[in-house]
This record gives structure tokens, sequence and C-alpha cells, in this order.
């Protein structure tokens, strides 16, 4: 099979979760033997290019995954809000002309979402994964300005009503009329999550649709192997940035209030913009065993879960899924979540962790205590964790499905 | 209940280590990371806290015992006692500590010299003691001494449970005295007033204020240094204190500030009373004047009595006189009140004076600020011009680039032209050619001969061969073969002939619809269960890491109503069996000895209650929720399906080998759909291969029909339980299958050395089982030759793997590389270095296993030379070829050299092994000498 990935941005300087289901799909199906390549946009990448088709244009090797970056020369103000770009179709006429490639698996429609079309022009199938709420919200994160949740328009007049006004009019109606011909246009349709594919099917796409979960790479996991007694420490994590609608200050009043002498709670993660948020939250927490660990990297959480006996996720926004969480389920780590359907499809309350309503410190306090005063009760949650999908798996269903699709179009 | 303690009340409310004016970020510098550090009097911890996230190991000693306890969470060792009634060296190894810490703690002390000296011989060779003191010598100690107050405070400086005092010089006589050098000495400062001992300054005068200022030290509150024991110590020179000059400094210093507008004052009092003095004299002139009047009148009262009334006349004046110069006097007494308000005046136009100063100074403030900003512009512009540069060195590059392939695309049209002239001609040579062929084929058949021949030939054809007879069907045969064997030679008439007697291979395979499972989302929880019994048979020993991860997949499944897990476990010791035990396995137990690929597995089966029985390795992990479930449906309503074995999935981790032995090993037996094989009576006409395709059952993951497994089960041989029982089914008319979309994760990345070893066995077992050995084509080709041309091979690939070291390359052009290189080159005359007798050698410790199993190898056949293998370099290029194949998904193979090079190594251990084996296929066990039957236990082991 000969596979083209595209997606909006890409390694070495993007690493977030989309970036890495590409490396791990790719890295995995060349070790069965399939010619990948990803596709990409350079949006602030701007070494080695070189001009072609009216745009710029580099190949490198990542991990021993072939890439071909493009951009252009000036980087357009809606590059990350349009779906098509007409300009892009001859550079990618020409990619599309130079390799033949069997199947185009996009797993982020952003910047480079004109591949959709010149894959159609090309008779080639396309897989569409959506791992994040951009096709249906230009924000992408599903909440208006002033944080309300939302679940999105059909026509977009509700985006234009709340979040970008009159003047963005025609241009959000574009996008909608986009949105819906990418969907008419794609062989299948890949959701990570029940509750992304809800969410879609409200009010943009409520066609059949394949569930694939994440998966993770089990070189790095290491089973919590621990065992408690009713007198055991505990020490709490909350890994995530310190921004007001992940949550950390639910937890740290919750973590105050319960007062454990047996808890500790580390904090990881960079504030960013919201330094008084964080210093807040440091001056509240100042006479507490509660350390703030600063940023961490990808690479740092095989040992961070190690140290660590529940992870903390008390997002205040619709989470979809979030990698850590996975993570630390693959560690057998217990978990404890906001009551976001994004997590609770995973994480049963009671039974891999604990459940809390979104924002309601006590009731995580209530939990907190519950943990505290029984640790043993960890026993219970870790022997029941069952969440262990793996990277291999993840990719086996997606090669199922390029060979389906590729069957079928060859009859 | 923590604030009661009397320790907490030392407790700072924030270590804040960027404070460059607190005495614990001092002390935590000092101190630094990653030392063994005793902390003297950790009170609650709060300086221990930060040591240890320093990764320093820490020592407590806290005298009490509730701030200890809570100092306990930070230290790795917490004593709770009195640091002077302590036993050090009971307590304690000499030269335990790098660092003793000594945080205001000296000066609670009944005698700190002797603590000293006790704790020196615990410190490590470059130990150092980091200290803080408060300083007795403080401004505002003085004032309130000075007003007759030695008041002891609840905490600071006076702290109430102080015993000793210093100053700066005594601190350093004391650690002189103790053997102990001052360095790094930091200091904290509080300014006069600003202690808890604070007087009020309003009743201070300001002379004496400014003159204790004066004084050195006398606004620092803490002196922070490092003590480090040394045998010659130097003092500081304290310079004696001229309290003279500071006392004079002080005054002037006080009294210039309004000096001089008071001196021009005075100069303008002074010119007026000058004036005054004037008048005062001619008034003291007139008086004289008057006296001498008076004297005359007196004169005259003597003279004159009767003049007397007039001499009082003059006095009276003179007392009026008087009465103005008192006037005078009051009116220059409101003159000097008048200049007192106007120095008034004056200091008050000097504050304004002052004020207008301080605005000033903000406006330079902003000012600057504004110079700043615009540096700022300035060097964004800067970076900006900078970037345009770079973006026009991009374009320039660009231009270059195209300006390169345009001379290429130039190059490429005349390198196309060239090849069209060069067409053109042979087209024409072609045409000239084909029209004089054209010209005598007609000439042939246009002649008698060819006429009557063509006749005849046909008439007798027919006759003798008629259509649709076995006669007509050789001659037909006889005649293509002989067209082949005369127009492309030997080779391919005898390639073509294989593929014809091939041809008979399984032709009732067929791909059977076996698609993944569309789960639906919303459905996924209430798919419907197949009201089966699967039993899960896993051989054990040792599983590994995986194995729980192994038994939750499998317990996990959906889709299938019930699942047991049978584990026959042969002696683990790493807690496998509590795994198993844990998961609700059922738990058999054999001796290690016992263990045999086929029995063992009979063993589990004979235990199992389900309908349908799983085999499978430890750590083989299936894929998925519905793998159990797809392999039932795999069976379908064919009751003749006895066994699905489903794909192996390599894992993430594995190497560039795993990867590629997997894909090849599908790739060859044509496994990359589901199948479904069946083969009737005919089984022994099938060409090797096909058998090995058909009957291909593999117990890393298979599952079987119990019913039909009960008839047959494994036999009793070392290896290919499962192709033989595979080749059994077939042979009784069962089917077996081959299920692509579903199956385990699966890999090793195992050693040549292994490889050599497997490849040997699986030739054995599979020429036992298929008659499937690859034949030298010399029958009588010695064991010994062989193992020359092996080992000709192992030297060829190694002389030309060192030239690819310096390449940066695709794994393609690597092994387009060696091939190049294993045709073109000769084998060397020397003897590859693993081959001397001399084991003790240094050359002989750095073989590798592979190395010293080929030693060995050679040593029983007493080889002792190589050879250049010419056939093996052919099959060794063939297997190459393939693995290039399965590189080329790479674009390059940088960061994987090391797992190319062992690559190599194991497909020549491929290779070496079945070359091996083959001589062993064609001799008969009593053929083989004593020698050859050693060699083929050593390889045959341990697989």
């Amino acid at each position: 099979m000969n596979i083209l990935f595209s997606v909006h941005q890409f390694f070495p300087h993007h690493y977030t979760g989309t970036e890495r289901l590409v490396l791990n799909l790719s890295k995995q199906l060349q070790k069965n033997g399939h010619h990948v390549k990803v596709l990409t946009y350079g949006i602030i990448e701007t070494e080695d290019y070189r001009f072609q088709d009216g745009f710029l244009i580099k190949e490198y090797s990542f991990e021993g995954v072939p890439v071909i970056s493009v951009r252009h020369v000036n980087i357009p103000a809606e590059v990350s809000f349009s779906i098509f770009d007409p300009n892009m179709e001859k550079i990618f006429h020409s990619i599309l002309e130079k390799n033949s490639f069997d199947i185009i698996h996009v797993c982020h429609p952003m910047r480079t979402g004109t591949i959709i079309k010149m894959a159609k022009k090309y008779n080639i199938p396309v897989i569409l994964t959506l791992t994040d709420f951009w096709l249906m919200c230009p924000r992408g994160i599903a909440s208006t300005p002033q944080g309300n949740l939302c679940e999105g328009s059909s026509d977009g007049e509700q985006c234009i009503s709340e979040c970008y006004g009159s003047l963005w009019s025609d241009k959000i109606r574009q996008r909608f009329t986009d949105a819906t011909l990418v969907f008419s246009m794609v062989n299948r349709v890949v959701f990570p999550t029940v509750f992304l594919k809800n969410m879609f099917s409200k009010k943009i796409y409520s066609g059949p649709s394949d569930l694939i979960r994440f998966g993770n790479d089990y070189r790095y996991i290491r089973y919590n192997t621990k065992q408690y007694s009713e007198t055991s420490d505990i020490r709490l994590g909350f890994l995530s940035s310190l921004l007001p609608h992940k949550g950390a200050h639910v937890l740290v009043a919750a973590f105050i209030n319960a007062h454990q002498d047996n808890m500790s709670l580390k904090i990881f993660g960079d504030p960013l913009h919201e330094q008084e948020y964080f210093e807040n939250m440091k001056n509240l927490s100042n006479d507490y065993p509660v350390d703030f660990l600063g940023k961490y990297h990808n690479d740092d959480l095989e040992s961070i879960l190690e140290d660590l006996d529940v992870v903390v996720l008390p997002s205040l926004w619709w989470e979809n899924t979030p990698l850590v969480m996975l993570r630390a389920l693959a560690h057998r780590v217990p978990v404890i979540v906001s009551n976001f359907p994004g997590m609770t499809e995973v994480v049963r309350d009671g039974v891999d962790g604990y459940v809390f309503r979104p924002g309601d410190s006590d009731h995580l306090k209530d939990i907190l205590i519950k943990i505290g005063k029984n640790p043993l009760l960890l026993n219970e949650i870790q022997k029941s964790i069952s969440y262990s999908k793996r990277i291999e798996e993840e990719a086996f269903e997606y090669e199922c499905i390029f060979t389906e699709e590729i069957q079928k179009h060859m009859q | 209940m923590d604030d009661q303690l009397s320790s907490k009340r030392y407790e700072p409310p924030v270590v804040d280590l960027n404070n460059r004016n607190s005495g614990h970020t001092f002390l935590i510098e000092l101190t630094g990371y990653k030392k063994n550090v005793l902390e003297i009097g950790t009170s609650t911890g709060y300086i221990s806290k930060i040591l240890k996230a320093h990764e320093n190991t820490v020592t407590g000693i806290e005298i009490d015992s509730e701030a200890g306890s809570l100092a306990q969470r930070y230290c790795d060792r917490m004593i709770i006692c009195d640091v002077e009634s302590l036993d050090f060296e009971k307590t304690f190894e000499p030269a335990s500590f790098d660092v003793i810490l000594c945080g205001d703690i000296l000066e609670h002390l009944k005698n700190p010299a002797r603590i000293l000296k006790k704790i020196k011989n615990f410190l490590k060779p470059k130990g150092y003691l980091v200290v803080s003191l408060p300083n007795f010598c403080h401004g505002d100690v003085f004032l309130n001494l000075l007003n007759g107050d030695f008041r002891y405070t609840s905490m600071g400086l006076l702290d109430e449970t102080h015993l000793r005092f210093f100053g700066l010089k005594n601190v350093f006589t004391l650690f002189a005295g103790c053997g102990y050098q001052i360095s790094d000495l930091h200091t904290t400062n509080l300014g006069i007033g600003n202690t808890e001992l604070r007087m009020d300054h309003e009743k201070i005068p300001q002379d004496l204020l400014k003159f204790i200022r004066s004084l050195p030290n006398s606004d620092v509150y803490q002196f922070i240094f490092i003590a480090s024991p040394s045998d010659t110590i130097t003092l500081p020179n304290f310079d004696e204190i001229d309290f003279k000059r500071l006392l004079s400094d002080s005054l002037v210093e006080s009294r210039s500030a309004i000096q001089s507008p008071l001196l021009e004052e005075l100069a303008g009092k002074n010119q007026q009373l000058q004036k005054i003095t004037e008048n005062l004299t001619i008034v003291s002139k007139h008086a004289h004047n008057l006296e001498v009047i008076i004297a005359d009148r007196d004169n005259q009262i003597t003279e004159f009595s009767k003049h007397a009334h007039n001499l009082e006349a003059i006095i009276a004046d003179r007392d009026n006189q008087i009465t103005e110069f008192s006037k005078l006097n009051r009116s220059l007494e409101a003159i000097i009140t008048d200049r007192d308000n106007q120095i008034t005046e004056f200091s008050k136009l000097n504050r304004n004076l002052e004020t207008n100063v301080i605005n000033l100074d903000k406006q330079i403030t902003e000012l600057r600020y504004y110079v700043h900003n615009l540096e700022t512009g300035v060097r964004d512009l800067d970076k900006q011009i900078n970037e345009l540069r770079q973006h026009a060195r991009n374009l320039e590059m660009i231009v270059t680039d195209r300006d390169k392939q345009i001379a290429d695309l130039r190059q490429h049209t005349q390198n196309l032209e060239t090849i069209i002239n060069d067409r053109d001609r042979q087209l024409q040579e072609f045409v000239r050619l084909n029209q004089s062929l054209s010209n005598e084929n007609q000439s042939i058949k246009r002649s008698l001969t060819y006429n009557l021949t063509t006749k005849f030939h046909k008439k007798i054809v027919e006759r003798i061969l008629p259509q649709n007879t076995r006669r007509r069907k050789y001659y037909n045969l006889g005649l293509s073969g002989s067209r082949i064997l005369i127009n492309e030679g030997w080779d391919r008439f005898w390639w073509c002939y294989n593929e014809r007697t091939h041809q008979k291979a399984i032709s009732t395979g067929c791909i059977i619809p076996l698609p993944h499972p569309k789960i639906n989302l919303q459905e996924s929880d209430n798919f419907p269960a197949i009201q089966v019994t699967v039993s899960v048979i896993i051989p054990t020993k040792n599983a590994g890491p995986d194995f729980p991860s192994v038994l939750d997949k499998i317990k996990n499944q959906k889709g299938i109503a019930s699942v047991e897990i049978i584990i026959v476990d042969s002696a683990s010791t790493d807690g496998t069996c509590e795994i198993a035990e844990k998961n609700g396995c059922r738990i058999l137990f054999i001796q290690p000895e016992e263990f045999n690929h086929g029995l063992t597995r009979n063993y589990g089966a004979e235990q199992a209650s389900g309908e349908f029985i799983v085999f499978m390795v430890q750590d083989a992990i299936p894929v998925g929720e519905y793998w159990l479930f797809n392999l039932v449906k795999s069976f379908g309503n064919d009751e003749k399906i006895a066994a699905v074995t489903c794909r192996q999935i390599p894992r993430s981790d594995a190497d560039l080998f795993a990867g590629f032995i997997l894909w090849s090993h599908y790739r060859s037996l044509k496994r990359t759909q589901n199948r479904v094989y069946s083969c009737d009576d005919r089984f022994d006409e099938l060409a090797p291969l096909d058998k090995r395709i058909a009957a291909g059952v593999e117990d890393t993951c298979c599952m079987m029909q119990k019913k039909i497994f009960d008839r047959f089960k494994f036999r009793n041989i070392q290896y290919g339980e499962d192709l033989d029982i595979g080749i059994r089914l077939l042979k009784s008319g069962y089917k077996t299958a081959f299920v692509f979309s579903t199956g385990v994760i699966h890999s090793h990345n195992r050693t040549p050395f292994y490889f050599f070893k497997r490849s040997f066995v699986d030739t054995l077992v599979l020429d036992s089982l298929l008659n499937d050995s690859q034949k030298p084509s010399d029958n009588n080709i010695s064991l010994k030759d062989l193992m020359e041309q092996v080992l000709g091979l192992y030297s060829l690939i190694h002389q030309h793997m060192t030239t690819l070291g310096n390449l940066s390359f695709s794994g393609t052009q690597a092994t387009n590389h060696l091939k190049k290189s294993l045709h073109s080159a000769a084998v060397g005359s020397e003897i590859h270095s693993f081959l001397s007798d001399d084991k003790q050698s240094d050359s002989f410790d750095k073989m590798n296993k592979l190395e010293v199993l080929l030693a060995e190898c050679a040593q029983l056949v007493d080889t002792s030379s190589l050879k250049r293998p010419d056939s093996l370099i052919i099959s060794y290029c063939a297997v190459l070829d393939n693995f290039s194949d399965y590189c080329s998904v790479y674009p390059s193979l940088d960061g994987k050299e090391l797992e190319l090079f062992e690559s190599f190594d194991k497909l020549f251990a491929l290779i070496a092994g079945s070359t091996l084996a083959t001589y062993y296929c064609k001799k008969s066990h009593d053929q083989l000498s004593e020698s050859e039957l050693t060699l083929m236990k050593l390889l045959g082991e341990g697989i």
C-alpha cells in the first residue's frame, strides 16, 4: 500500500496528539511493509524550502518517516480558518502526479484540506479522522469567547452571532458549506471517541463512521504494581496547562479542604500567560504539601507516572479524551475526572477511577477524603482498569479500513 | 495545632529564593545540590524541604520534638535532641557530611566553641559549615543601649533565648579560635529603625542617628558565611574606628544643609547690627557729650545750684532717651523674629526645590524608558531587516535552484533528442530488417518444399496425434518445451517445467468474506454475543512483562459468551502463576523437562471445556476486543474448517529485521488476504511451498474446533507440530484457514546466533514434513566444503560491510552496494580470526555468539580455510533483494545503521543454517559421522 497522511502540522516543531497519531501510524505501517508519506504545512518553519508552483516546498525525513512540507510564500491570515484554498491545488497536483498513492488519510483537515478535493480529482479514496472540533467550530474549542460551552451550528449562524460578528458572515457561511462538502467527498469518517462523533452528529455530520480509539506506545509503559495499605501515602498529580479551563484551582481547593495528612499534590504544567492565576493558586497552597513542578515533556511521563498514585483531570471544558488520561490508564494509575463524556466513556466511576461534577470542588474533596481514609480502594481500581489499546492495534485497525476501501475502489 | 509550636515563629511564610536580602536564600545557595547535609536546628523543616528538593541527603537535629516531627517529612534522618548534649561520635560516622548547616543556632548555645570544634570531625575532607548569625552591633541595639534599655524580644536580634552575642570581630575570632577559615561572607541588611528594636526616631537627635549609621555594619541584621576547617587562618584587618572623625563628619554633615542660607542671613543681620552699632556709637557719643554736659551741669550745680532743676529736666530727657533705646531694642528683636520667619520660609523653599529635583528625576526616568522603547523599536526594525535579508537570500536560493532546474531540463531535453534520433535510426533499421525478413518469409511460403512439408506434417500429426488425446497434449507440450529450450535456454526451460508442475497447487483455495466487523458506535456495547465457550491454552515459562496485558486482553474480549484461559506452566519463577491466578486462569503445572511443544498443548487441551480452543504463546497480544469473535466467525458454517490461524503483527519495538521477517513470511506464503485451504486426497501432489501454504497452522495463535482437534492432537515431535497437524487435517479432508484481518501483536528482536540455529532446524523440519530442502546441485559435496563456503560468505560480507560505514543511505542503496561488492570480490587467503586455535587471544574475547558458534562448527568438521561461495552468494543476494524491497519503505536508515548491519548478519545466518541443514536432509542417520552428529545436535538445540 502507498499511503499519504495529511496533517496540518508535524514534527519536529509540533508534537501534540494528532501529530503523534500520524507518526505512530506511519511508523507502524512501515513496519508492516507499507510505503507512507506525510503531507503537512510549515506554519512556523522557514528553513530549507524550495520554490515550486508558487509555493515553498521541502521534503525531509523524521524518524524514518518521509515528510513533504508545503507553505505559502506569504502565509495568508486565514490559513488556519479556511478549509479549502484554491491556490494550493497546483502544488498538490504536482505531489499527486509524482507519487501514486493508493489511499489518502486526512488526520486533520486544517491548512492542507485542499488535498481532499484533489484526491477526488485523482480518484484516490480518502479516509478522514476527526480528532477535535475544528471542522465544526472555527475556534476549534467548542466554546464561546465568554467561556460558554457550544454544541455547534449547522449553518454557522450561531458562530456569526456569538463568536465572529457580521463582518465574518460570508466567510463563516462558506466554511460551513465547505465542511459539508468535505463529508460528501471522503470515503470514510473515523472518530476516536463516541463523544466527538455525537458532537458532530448533532449539527454537522450524522452519516456512518468508525470508532478507532487512540493507542498507547507500550515501549514506554511500566505497569504500576504498588500495593496500598491502610496507611499508605498518596501522591496526587495534575498534568496539564495551568489555565483556568483546565481546572487546577478546583483540585487545589479540594485538596486543601480535604486536609488528609497522607496526601500530597504534585502539579506539572506551564502557566503560559496566566501568571496571576498561577500565583494565586501558589499562594493559596503555601502551607500545604503542594509542589508546583513546572512544564513537563512527553518523554518524562514514564517517570512522572511511576511516582504518582492518582492522576486528577478536573477540566471545566469538553475534554476529548486527553492523552495524559489514556497514558495514566495504560500505566494502571487510577484517575479522577470531571464528568464530561469524552472522559467518562473510558473512565467508569468506581471502576477505572472516580468521576465528579465539573467545577464542584466539594464533590472532588469528598472523593479525596474517601481515598485518603481508605487507600485500599486504589488496589481495587488498579486491578479493574481495562484501557489497554496499543498503537499496533490502532494502526492495524486503520490498515484494515485502508485495505477495505482500496479493494472497494478497485471493484 | 502547628501554629502553637514555639519553633513555628521562626518559619517564614514563604522561602523566596529570589530574595537576595534573606538569610535563607544564602544558606540554601551556599549549601548547594546533591550533598550530604547535617542541618542543626531544622525547626519545622522549611529549609530541609528545599534542601531535599535540591537532591541533598538531609540529616536534621532539632531540640523541639513537635517541630522535629514536622521536619521529619523532609529529612532522610531526624534526631530530636539538644545538640549540646548529643554524643556525636556515637551518632555519626566521622567525615560523614559535605555540609553542616548552622542557621541562626550558635547564639542559642551555652558553649558554641565546643560544638564548633566537635563537629569539625564529622565533615568530609572538603566539607564546610554554612552559618548564619545575628549581628548584635546593629544600630537599633546601640540606640536602645544609649537609652539605657537592654530589652529582650520574642525573636530577632535580642531574642529572649539568645545566650551569646556577636559582632563581626567576635564572629571571626570565635571561628578562628575553633580552627575555621571564614569565606563567602554575605549579609542581610535592615536599616536602623526597621528592626523589632525600633525606637521613636522623633526623639533621637539626627546627628546621633547619623553618627550611628556611619558605624560599620550598623545596618547588618545577619552574617551568613562558609566556615571551612583550616590549619592556617587569616583574620581580616579590622581598622580602629575614628569616632572623633565620624562624630565631626556627622555634625558637619547635619549642619551643612542649613548653614549656608543662615550664614547669608547672619551676614545681612550683621550689616544691620553694624548700622545699629554705628547709631549706638553716635548715641553713645551723644550720651558722652551729655555726661560731659551733666558733669558740666554738676559743676554748674555745684556752681549753679539754681540750675538744678534744669539738670533734672536733662535727666528726665535722658530717661526719655533710655525709653527710646528700649523701643529701639524691641524693634531689633522684632527684626530678628522677622529674620527667623525668613529662615523658615527659606527652609520651605528648600523643600520645594527638593520636590522639584524628585520630579525632574522622575522625568529623567520616564525619558530613559522612552529612549529604551525607542531602542527596542530600533532592534525590532533591525530584526525585520535581518528577516527580510534572510527572505531575500531564500529567494536568491530559489532563483539559483530554478536556474539549475532549467539547466537540468535543457540537458534532459538534449538527451531526449539524442535518444529520439537514436531510436529513429534503430526504427529505420528495424523497418529495413522487417522488410527483408518479410520478403524471405513470403518466398519460403511460396516455395513448393514448404507447402508440401506443411501439408504432409499436418496430415501426419492429425492422424497420429488426434485432437483431445493425451498424445496430442504431450506433443504440444514437447513442441512448446523445445521452443523454450531452443530459444531461451535450459534454465528457462527448467523454470517453466517447475512452474507447470506447481500449477497443481491449491486449486480449491478461495478468499472467504471475512470483513472487519462493522461495529456501529452506538451499538458497541450491545453487540450480540456468539453462544459458545472458547478455551485459550497458553504454555508458559517466565511469561514476561506483557503477560498481564495478554490475559487482560483475552478476558475483556467481547462477542463471545464465555472464555476460559488455561495456563500450562513449566516452573516459572517470575510470578507468572500468581498473575495467572489473579486473572482467574486455570493453571496446570509440568516439570521443565516434561515440556514438549505438542504434548504440552495437548495436556492443556484435554482440560478445555470450550467448543473452540485457541493455542497461543505467552507474549502474543490479541488485537482489539473482537479478536476471538472474528476467529469464531471465520469458521462460518463450514464444519470442515478445522483450524484458523491469524496474522502476527510486529510490535512497536520490533527492529528492522523482525519487521522484515514477518513481512517476508506472509509474502512468500501469499498470505495477504483471508483464505481457506483444502486439497482432498491430492496433498502429496502439491509442490512443497503449496503444501506449506495450505497446511500452515501456526500455534503462535490458532483456533481449532475442539471435537476435531481431539481426534488428531499434536504429535510427539521435537519441532513443527503445528505444520504436522495441518498436513494431517488436510489429508483427512478437513480445511484450514488463514485470517489476515485479525491477529496478535507478536515479534522478537532476535540475534544472528538465533537465526542460524532456527534456519537449520526449520529446514530440517520442512524437509521431513514437506520434502522441501534446497538440494545442493552436487550431491557429493562434503560438510567441510559447505562449511568452508559458509565461512567464505561470512568473511566476504564482513569485508564489505566495513565500506558501508561512512555512507548516509537508504536500505536499498546499502543492499545494492553490498550485492555489487559480493559479486566482484574474491575471498582473501587469510583465515578469519575466529578460526584461530588460540581461544585465549584478544580476538576470541571480541567474538560475538554467532562467530563462536561458527568457530565451533568449523572445528567439528575440521575446517581451517575459506572458499569463495558462488552458489551461496546467489542465495544471499536473493534474500538481500527481498530485504531491499522491505527497506524501500524507509527513505533513510539514518539512526538504524546498527539494525541494518545486524540484518546483514541475520540474512547470512538464514542462508548458513539452511545450507548446512541440506547436507543432513540427504543423509540417513546412520550415514553420519560422529562429528557430523555432534554438529547437528549443536545447531538443533536451544530453539
